[in-house]
């Protein structure tokens, strides 16, 4: 194996860049390095204006997501030996803005995310005097969906939210779903007013890259098609029943 | 937009390349599932029209007949089928991925859910041989 390997970054200066551009970086090929490393010797050691966000480098806090050799991964528990002898080219999230180098704005994103509300919801206005009950099974009904850490790697990888921004997205949905599945939760008609409009759950045309490049298991297209799945439910309701309400 | 300033980065919006589908394999895949419902509505046409010429008399169905062994059309359904086995696999195989049940919060396994249409399809293949064969 050889001793170095070339990283292609995307490089992006609003200050004096008309648009992204490559740049190469000759870095140490160590067989315990992940992509993030490199990223960071060459931060360290050959080129400190190199900009991009990583934060824990345990695949727990979702900065870190880039676009390595055309596709989505946390370059935190992205092994850079496997794109021996390289080049490996890493670029910024896809279908965001690119506000430098490898940072994309995520504003689009946190606006989505809030419109969901991503939270418990609850109709009575006192707060309980303890906590609430759920069984193990209740907690088995969303749980696979409380392990998205917002790395966005979903939205890169959903060539619907490429096409129609307006889109609310695979990790805003699966979040929802989360909230909609939780027993403490009563926010369900409140949110399925918002999910089942057409920027909702009914763009997603069941691709499924979403669940394949997400690094946590969260199977987003899985969580949209269930939501689906109640929104017609709750529509032959209001329509048999237009009187029962919701 | 605005220009960029101090406190008003310029930030670099790209554009979306309507190729976007040749990129990676599995949105290969889908475009080309989006697309075999085209040959789906294809074949029923020409089902439709096969049972009308059936309906019609001898005369109407060696006319029929005679139209489909065109080296062109050949070659059309011979593409058609491809598309329908594509068709029949990728919507099988989405199966698992719209229906879901639950058992003890648990979800049921994807094999589980797929299985039964691809029974379907084998024990409708079988039938269809067996007519075409036994006639």
């Amino acid at each position: 194996m050889a001793d170095t390997i070339v990283i292609e970054v995307a490089r992006y200066s609003p200050e004096s860049d008309a648009e992204p551009r490559f740049q190469k970086y000759e870095v140490p090929l160590r067989g315990d390095w992940m992509v993030l490393d490199a990223l960071n010797y060459i931060k360290d050691k050959l080129d400190g204006s190199l900009t991009y966000r990583w934060s824990c480098r345990m695949g727990i806090c979702g900065s870190c997501g880039m676009v390595v050799n055309g596709y989505e991964r946390l370059t935190c528990e992205t092994l850079l030996a496997q794109f021996a002898p390289g080049p490996v080219r890493v670029e910024p999230l896809r279908h965001f803005p690119i506000a430098r180098d490898l940072v994309i704005d995520m504003t689009d994103f946190l606006d989505k995310l809030t419109r969901v509300k991503p939270w418990i919801v609850r109709k009575d206005k006192t707060p309980p005097a303890r906590e609430y009950i759920q069984t193990p099974e209740q907690l088995g009904a969303f749980k696979q969906y409380s392990n998205c850490i917002n790395c966005m790697l979903c939205y890169s990888a959903c060539p619907v939210y490429g096409i129609d921004p307006h889109f609310i997205g695979p990790a805003a949905l699966a979040l929802a779903e989360r909230y909609n599945l939780d027993s403490r939760d009563q926010g369900a008609d409140e949110r399925l007013d918002i999910l089942s409009q057409h920027d909702g759950i009914w763009d997603c045309t069941v691709i499924g890259e979403c669940s394949e490049v997400c690094p946590k298991e969260v199977d987003p297209s899985l969580a949209i098609q269930e939501f689906k799945l109640t929104a017609t439910k709750e529509w032959f309701k209001s329509f048999l029943m237009p009187w029962g309400g919701k | 937009m605005a220009s960029y300033s101090d406190f008003q980065p310029r930030e670099y919006h790209r554009s979306f390349s309507n190729l976007w589908w040749l990129e990676r394999f599995n949105y290969l895949i889908f475009i080309l599932r989006e697309l075999s419902s085209v040959f789906i509505g294809y074949f029923l046409i020409v089902t439709l029209w096969q049972v009308c010429a059936l309906a019609r008399g001898p005369e109407a169905y060696a006319a029929f007949q005679d139209w489909m062994r065109q080296p062109l059309i050949i070659v059309v359904n011979i593409i058609a089928f491809a598309f329908l086995v594509l068709h029949t696999i990728t919507w099988s195989n989405l199966v698992p991925k719209t229906f879901f049940p639950r058992i003890h919060g648990h979800r049921v396994p994807e094999m589980v859910t797929a299985l039964p249409s691809y029974i379907l399809w084998l024990v409708a293949s079988i039938v269809v041989a067996a007519f075409i064969l036994g006639a």
